[in-house]
């Protein structure tokens, strides 16, 4: 059936009067605080407890369960066990799926059953749940598109908009569904830029409790300093990149209360996702580390590598290995650097650089595959990979820089 | 709850955030813990802590001149909100900590479990009571007032 204008508009003006319901709007509790959360004024000092709130959670849940139960059930029962029974000590079998047999603790033993379940298990699940936990109950009580709007003015200046807040704050967490959710971005210059961004400037869970337990006299300086990075960056990309960058129009959903239903449910499915995915690589990449470091690679890389990382960005030779490592696990290759003596401002150097000169191999894997539908794997890749050369160099050795005017390098 | 009340309230409320909060950023610049009586300033992220302490402070004495009474509650519940994340936080780190045995153990005993729970305490603890006692007595003045239940009743 083809209708004319005028028969349109008359279906439209009596479907409407049928269904539309006219009332007088009354103010509530709850409708002012829908308000009052999006005004700059109180909002972002909303958005500043918010933000606590959730660092706190993050950092009291996870830090319980894996300070409080998992580093005894893995230092104390599971690795002298496995180091025990395990056949073949002083074969390369021994040392790629237990590690050092000497460790004590599974942190260094570095073996795909040892560190590779500890780091797995005992270090990222207790973040990811924690992490997801306050994602969701932001998601369903309606305040994730105020913090949207809140953010979409800072975020307009490098080109994005207020919704890049998501895959922030979701790669705090893990780089690899950050990436993922970059695809909620409108154009394909937005989401390419906040692969690159994400993916160099903004540490994951698993690396951020590992600064904040080995050096937190530091994390702030390095946190300040990649998110220096991250919008000094994001404005030159914004100039560089051709493409769109619209305007935010979004629907701001009225204030509720999470359901516990809605929230297990979506918990469960992100945390399964987990289980499926990433535990199995975590695994195959400490494996493959201890295959490389057991032929010779690491140790040719580390020394075609010193000049650059002693001359130009100020740090030890011995943190080159750390570096590399750092390609499979940045969160243990800041647990190796650590060990490593040096300078706290070589420290913060050090840490900054793990952060950005490459991103781990799982979210390295999603930007490839989200970069087929960001413009294609090949300019995806290739943009990737060069302004991660030009942001390591020229953000490394500019804090180098600052550290030899400030006499502490 | 009457209207003068309400104000009296939210002053003592305003100030009593506001001061420790300007107190918590002092101390988070010298890099030391303080204590005073039963109450601590200090450990990690004092000065966020300080700055959302006295912005909930300031959101209580702003309220206090709002002259709609419904965007005056408004705003002392999400000032009242803020001080609940910060002491909740507060109060969630000491339980899990408690629980938690020291090195080699895996639950603490029962006089570590206990010592977690003697002062001080930082100031968020003390406001968080209060905070509640407010917000419920702004809530049940919101109900007295709902004219949908007015007509069922």
């Amino acid at each position: 059936m083809k209708l004319k204008p005028e028969e349109r508009w008359k279906l439209i003006d009596r479907i409407a009067r049928e269904t539309v319901e006219y009332g007088v709007e009354r103010n509530t509790i709850n409708s002012v605080l829908a308000e009052l959360t999006v005004k700059p004024l109180t909002g972002i000092p909303f958005a500043i407890a918010v933000l606590y709130g959730f660092w706190g959670f993050f950092n009291a849940f996870a830090g319980f369960v894996t300070d409080g139960f998992f580093v005894p059930l893995f230092d104390d029962h599971w690795l002298p066990w496995i180091q025990n029974v395990f056949p073949y000590e002083g074969s390369w079998l021994y040392y790629v799926l237990v590690g050092d047999p000497e460790a004590v603790n599974s942190f260094e033993a570095l073996g795909m059953l040892t560190s590779g379940f500890f780091v797995a298990i005992g270090v990222v699940l207790p973040a990811i749940i924690a992490f997801y936990l306050v994602i969701t109950v932001l998601e369903d009580s309606g305040y994730m598109p105020r913090l949207a709007v809140l953010v979409d003015t800072v975020l307009h200046k490098i080109g994005l908009h207020g919704f890049a807040v998501v895959p922030m704050i979701l790669s705090l967490g893990c780089n690899v569904p950050g990436v993922a959710s970059t695809r909620t971005l409108e154009t394909k210059k937005q989401r390419f830029m906040m692969m690159i961004l994400l993916s160099v400037f903004i540490p994951c869970g698993a690396q951020l409790g590992v600064m904040l337990s080995l050096i937190p006299e530091y994390f702030g300086y390095i946190m300040a300093y990649l998110l220096a990075g991250f919008f000094a960056f994001g404005w030159i990309l914004n100039r560089l990149i051709p493409g769109r960058s619209p305007e935010i129009i979004t629907d701001v959903p009225p204030l509720r209360t999470p359901t516990i239903k809605n929230v297990s449910r979506k918990l469960w499915v992100k945390v399964k996702g987990f289980f499926t995915n990433a535990i199995p690589f975590v695994l195959v990449g400490v494996g493959l580390v201890n295959l490389l470091y057991l032929g010779g690679v690491i140790g040719w890389i580390a020394n075609i590598l010193e000049p650059v990382f002693t001359g130009w960005f100020g740090i030890p030779k011995e943190t080159v290995a750390p570096l590399i490592a750092g390609f499979l696990r940045k969160d243990l290759a800041v647990a190796q650097l650590s060990a490593i003596e040096m300078s706290g401002f070589q420290l913060i150097t050090s840490v900054v650089i793990i952060s950005i000169y490459f991103p781990c191999i799982a979210t390295f894997s999603m930007i490839i595959k989200e970069g087929r539908k960001s413009g294609g794997v090949v300019r995806v890749l290739g943009g990737s990979l060069l302004t991660l050369v030009t942001v390591v160099f020229l953000w490394g050795g500019l804090l180098h820089l600052i550290g030899i005017l400030l006499g502490v390098s | 709850m009457n209207r003068k009340t309400l104000d009296a309230l939210l002053v003592l409320m305003g100030l009593g955030t506001l001061v420790p909060g300007l107190l918590e950023i002092l101390f988070s610049l010298t890099g030391e813990a303080y204590t005073f009586g039963k109450l601590n300033f200090g450990g990690e992220f004092t000065l966020w802590r300080g700055l959302i302490l006295l912005s909930a402070g300031v959101l209580y004495l702003v309220a206090i001149n709002q002259s709609n009474p419904v965007e005056k509650r408004g705003q002392a519940v999400l000032a009242s909100s803020m001080i609940w994340i910060v002491g909740g936080i507060e109060i969630l780190s000491t339980v899990l900590n408690s629980i938690t045995g020291p090195e080699g153990a895996w639950i603490s005993t029962i006089e570590g479990f206990i010592g977690h729970y003697t002062a001080p305490f930082p100031p968020s603890v003390f406001l968080l009571p209060l905070s509640i006692l407010l917000a419920v007595a702004i809530s049940s003045e919101e109900e007295k007032n709902d004219p949908e239940r007015q007509n069922i009743e």
